[in-house]
């Protein structure tokens, strides 16, 4: 069996922008209501297309980075975990060029932060909005498929991953990407702590583990670990 | 019309004029179930038992989204904690299902505090994020392998069905069916009375401007809003266990991430903030997923998911909305041609 995705996911960012401007720029930052349920319509209509398509069994998903171990100063690794380690680094180290040093990077946080200013200094703000989408499936589209070998393949996989994305930013602090990927690093490491440490209980409650952090989290420190303090003034 | 008032669902404004036919409505609506073993069979009795039952959830949901405007998509876990609550206590611990529908109530709305209280820092799409986490995390909680003793893992849980107490002399069904309109009534009309008044006003004020109505209008809003967290909550762990009587059965896989968007888009779809957007769109969800599965069996999820895009598209403000904006239409065609 080839992998069914390996084609499709390219293909994600490309449909993406048109998404963009026939669905998401109608409700985007007027109703939150609206906007969560349109994506939801279409998280359920996306899954079960693939479902329709190729079935709802979990597949192995071959990695394309070849299965021998790799020896360094020796231990031995999975080649996939180093090299897909790898490829997410290179990929942030790239977003964060693009956003901080490039002209476009510049005008899509401005379209994001103030979009009325930025219309006003020329920027095509639905463009930037559009683009930023299309980014954000961009590296989407790769973690899904860096992850696929590890999760393996099935319509919903990603729904975890999800959990533990929204857990790391909330641990980063919700504007942080920076703090994000470190929280991000930190909730993989407790919870391989957790499951070695706990045997037997650990594996079955990876997710419920996930959702103790974000609630002691919210309790402890609202605004994330590398977060500001908001002070709201009445 | 300001802007202000557009931010405002068309149909919760509708709602002070024909407040003198409600009670009456209301005791129309039990009469109306209460005949019903008489007119439907056994079968459709046991769809407009499960009906209810959606309307029940659709609406707690109705009231914290569309009412003090915060979304949740973990209405599902607090649905299968009810489910659970009283599969235990009347299956395994052998309690009452009358008192195991209490504690049904008491322990998803305890679970609702645990949760709304961390979560309520949150606004918006994060607040949806959170309850997101709680309703995926569920299921995985319900089959761990500690809990088994009394959850049965991914067995589930088989259940009778309850017995007519005092020398009732119906069939179980019958009773089931009585049991469930009347304690969906009952809660309906709490609900409803709960966003009227002072409590729903405070709500309503914090929806729409929370600066506004803490610092002028004297609002504790985060205690109201764990307040109607916890309420709905409540009331959800009932429609839960409800469902658990009437399918006879519990397990993990009934309480997937599904159930909670299920009931996010009856609410949405419906109408935010008014009885007829809840009805509307628990008979959406209820209907709409059989009548394509009709005519397309394998991409049931796509169609659903189109439609509710459609609905969206056209519709931002429920079926409800529209009704009530091609209600005004007519009256203004009819005022004009006067």
């Amino acid at each position: 069996m080839r992998r069914p995705t390996s084609w499709v996911s390219p293909a994600a960012p490309a449909c993406r922008q048109p998404s963009w401007r026939v669905l998401i720029s109608r409700f985007y930052g007027r109703n939150h209501m609206i906007e969560v349920i349109v994506l939801m319509g279409c998280l359920v209509a996306l899954q079960s297309a693939a479902g329709a398509i190729w079935g709802y069994n979990i597949r192995a998903f071959p990695s394309p980075f070849g299965t021998a171990p790799l020896e360094i100063a020796g231990y031995s690794f999975r080649r996939h975990d180093l090299v897909s380690l790898g490829i997410m680094l290179t990929m942030l180290a790239v977003v964060f060029a693009f956003f901080r040093f490039t002209i476009v990077g510049l005008a899509m946080r401005a379209s994001a932060l103030n979009p009325a200013s930025s219309r006003l200094c020329g920027v095509p703000v639905s463009w930037m909005l559009a683009s930023g989408w299309g980014l954000a499936s961009v590296v989407s589209a790769v973690s899904a498929m860096m992850v696929a070998p590890i999760l393996f393949l099935d319509p919903t996989m990603m729904s975890s991953v999800l959990l533990y994305a929204f857990a790391a930013s909330l641990l980063g602090g919700v504007t942080n990407p920076v703090g994000a990927v470190v929280a991000g690093f930190l909730i993989g490491v407790i919870e391989s702590a957790f499951v070695a440490l706990v045997p037997g209980l650990g594996n079955e409650l990876k997710l419920t583990l996930v959702l103790f952090l974000i609630i002691v989290m919210l309790l402890v420190r609202p605004q994330g670990l590398f977060g500001e303090k908001k002070v709201g003034r009445v | 019309m300001s802007e202000q008032d557009q931010a405002i669902p068309a149909a919760s404004k509708a709602r002070g004029g024909d407040r003198r036919g409600h009670g009456l409505l209301w005791g129309l609506a039990l009469a109306g179930l209460c005949a019903m073993p008489a007119l439907l069979s056994g079968y459709e009795l046991f769809q407009l038992a499960n009906l209810l039952v959606v309307l029940l959830a659709v609406h707690a949901l109705n009231i914290l989204a569309g009412t003090s405007g915060q979304i949740s998509l973990g209405n599902g876990a607090f649905f299968a904690i009810g489910a659970y609550t009283y599969a235990i206590l009347f299956q395994t611990v052998g309690a009452n299902h009358l008192l195991a529908l209490v504690a049904a109530l008491v322990l998803s709305g305890g679970a609702g505090l645990c949760i709304g209280f961390p979560s309520l820092r949150l606004e918006g799409k994060y607040l949806a994020l959170a309850t997101y986490a709680v309703a995926v995390a569920t299921p995985q909680l319900l089959r761990f392998s500690g809990l088994e003793p009394l959850t049965h893992g991914s067995e589930g849980i088989l259940l009778d069905l309850p017995e007519p107490p005092l020398g009732l002399d119906m069939s179980s069904s019958t009773y089931l069916f009585y049991l469930v309109a009347v304690v969906t009534v009952a809660l309906l009309w709490l609900g409803n009375n709960l966003t009227r008044g002072n409590f729903g006003r405070a709500l309503i004020g914090l929806r729409d401007n929370s600066l506004a109505a803490m610092s002028t209008g004297g609002i504790d809003v985060a205690t109201k809003k764990v307040q109607v967290f916890v309420v709905t909550a409540g009331i959800t762990g009932v429609a839960g266990a409800l469902s658990a009587m009437l399918t006879q059965f519990v397990s993990p896989d009934n309480f997937s991430i599904f159930v909670s968007i299920t009931f996010l888009v009856a609410v949405v779809i419906g109408g935010l903030g008014a009885m007829l957007g809840s009805v509307i769109g628990a008979l959406f969800v209820h209907f709409v997923p059989d009548m394509i599965d009709q005519f397309s069996h394998t991409a049931t999820g796509v169609v659903f998911g189109g439609v509710v895009i459609l609905c969206m598209v056209f519709a931002p403000e429920g079926i409800a909305g529209l009704l009530h904006k091609l209600r005004q239409a007519a009256a203004g065609l009819l005022g004009s041609s006067k």
